[in-house]
């Protein structure tokens, strides 16, 4: 079964250039992340799997390689921002 | 065609003061 995420709550993210900062306003963090972990935040207004997060990569990016060769790189990015509090497991 | 430019990455995290 394949792990689920959503965000914990809809934290303002605000864009400068090509980061993004994610505000916690519950732990007073700021989270800067790059374009495409910005575009990965914006995926998890909903449920997402690290799949799902790694098609819509590929397919707004353009990427040409199979998602197998990315998706290591998604886990890890969401793995982060869960233990920053910005993301919790859905079901 | 574009792997390293499309990895997702927390660049920084800190606390507000």
């Amino acid at each position: 079964m394949m792990t689920k995420f959503v965000k914990t709550k809809d934290y303002e993210a605000s864009q400068f250039d090509d980061e993004w900062v994610i505000l916690n306003t519950d732990q007073f963090t700021a989270t800067k992340v790059n374009e495409v972990g910005g575009f990965c935040w914006g995926l998890l207004d909903n449920v997402q799997t690290v799949d799902s997060i790694a098609e819509e990569v590929k397919h707004h990016f353009k990427i040409v390689e199979d998602i197998e060769s990315f998706k290591q790189d998604i886990e890890q990015f969401i793995t982060e921002l869960h233990h920053y509090g910005l993301v919790t497991y859905a079901g | 065609g574009q792997k390293t430019h499309n990895k997702p990455e927390v660049l920084s995290h800190q606390q507000i003061v």
